[in-house]
């Protein structure tokens, strides 16, 4: 008697928690998703030409808020075998990444947030799905025109989903210029490239 | 008998209740927060095809907080204790298989999500410390199983009304008032 009665319960709390469910989906002003929409596969997939400059892209770097200072493009780095190193398809690699970055585009870090205190790439804010919907998170949105260049990292590789989870966030909420970097931070550290710790 | 029953209740019951009802009520309250994280985290465990079970996945994600959050109120009231504790408990060993999930397969990167944001005791990064965390919180369930609410919990309370009732329309019940602590 006492286990149908706490069966019973169970469903009735599972059911309720199913009707509370559907009461805050119908509330809810923008849908949750999944992934990135197919329709904009060029946010993605799109190829950068690394003779070209951003500016060409009509991307506004005067107010751009994050200010990274140049690397030298023309340095040792030129022929840095980590800049080529294979990504996945449509990723950016390690050199457009890079060349995007002197031109001033926007860089996001979506891993967990003690490995982007402990060091990010120079300039680089930090936007995750779980800080997108917090004050922090519509802050660092706010300092980024809908039409710039955003650049996305993680720890690299197909695996990571937290670049792409973001880059779906920041497509929902209208940015047209959406890349993911090939590969992680940890790789563009070890590339000697410019990086800082949070204060 | 009381004495001890008081005491169990004091010790043991009421603080499992709170502490358990506790931590899903706030677990529950930071996934309500970003439900979109929170649909991200179980896609991240890739137990379900997000192409195939796509609405699936997000059906959870609105659910699971809000059985987490009512099964947590329950608990800490002491109404439908044992229903609220099962409901907890059933969530917990699926945590647990989903966590073993992700463990066991190295090509899984998955953050576990469980408190939002928030870590509490483990990283956020799935790994043995979620499962053995989720383990040590099957104690109270089971132990909240077996023994009820206490007699601070509000089933107790409705018991006790009911048997009052019983008693004055006759012995049906096998519960004795002395069971619930009246003569204490």
């Amino acid at each position: 008697m006492k286990c149908t009665q706490t069966i019973g319960g169970v469903l009735a709390i599972v059911g309720l928690g199913y009707l509370c469910g559907i009461g805050q989906a119908f509330m809810r002003d923008v849908p949750v998703i999944l992934g990135a929409q197919s329709t904009s596969t060029n946010t993605t997939t799109q190829p950068v030409d690394v003779n070209t400059n951003i500016e060409d892209t009509q991307v506004d770097v005067q107010s751009d808020p994050i200010e990274p200072t140049p690397t030298s493009v023309d340095s040792p780095e030129d022929t840095n075998p980590l800049l080529d190193a294979p990504v996945p398809e449509g990723m950016l690699s390690l050199r457009e990444a890079l060349q995007l970055w002197n031109d001033g585009a926007y860089f996001i870090d979506s891993r967990l947030r003690d490995e982007f205190d402990a060091g990010h790439i120079s300039g680089a804010a930090y936007l995750t799905a779980e800080t997108f919907f917090s004050e922090e998170g519509e802050a660092e949105m706010m300092t980024i025109p809908p039409d710039a260049t955003v650049v996305i990292y993680c720890i690299g590789g197909e695996e990571c989903d937290a670049s792409k989870n973001t880059l779906a966030l920041l497509q929902q909420s209208g940015f047209s210029d959406l890349r993911i970097m090939g590969v992680g931070y940890d790789e563009w550290a070890a590339a000697g490239l410019e990086t800082e710790v949070s204060p | 008998m009381s004495a001890l029953r008081w005491a169990e209740s004091i010790l043991l019951q009421f603080p499992m209740r709170i502490g358990l009802g506790g931590l899903f009520a706030f677990a529950a309250l930071k996934k309500i927060d970003n439900v979109q994280a929170f649909a991200f985290a179980i896609k991240g465990f890739k137990i379900l095809d997000p192409d195939k079970h796509g609405q699936l996945i997000i059906s959870a994600a609105y659910t699971i907080p809000w059985v987490e959050l009512i099964a947590g109120i329950l608990l800490i009231i002491g109404f439908k204790t044992r229903a609220a504790t099962a409901a907890l408990g059933l969530m917990l060993i699926v945590f647990i298989a989903g966590l073993l999930h992700v463990i066991f397969d190295p090509s899984i990167d998955a953050d576990c999500s469980c408190f939002g944001d928030m870590n509490l005791v483990c990283s956020s990064k799935v790994g043995w410390c979620q499962v053995i965390r989720d383990v040590v919180m099957l104690i109270p369930v089971v132990y909240l199983l077996w023994r009820g609410g206490g007699i601070l919990a509000l089933d107790t309370v409705f018991e006790k009304k009911k048997c009052s009732q019983e008693l004055n329309s006759g012995p049906k019940s096998s519960n004795t008032v002395d069971d619930l602590g009246i003569r204490a």
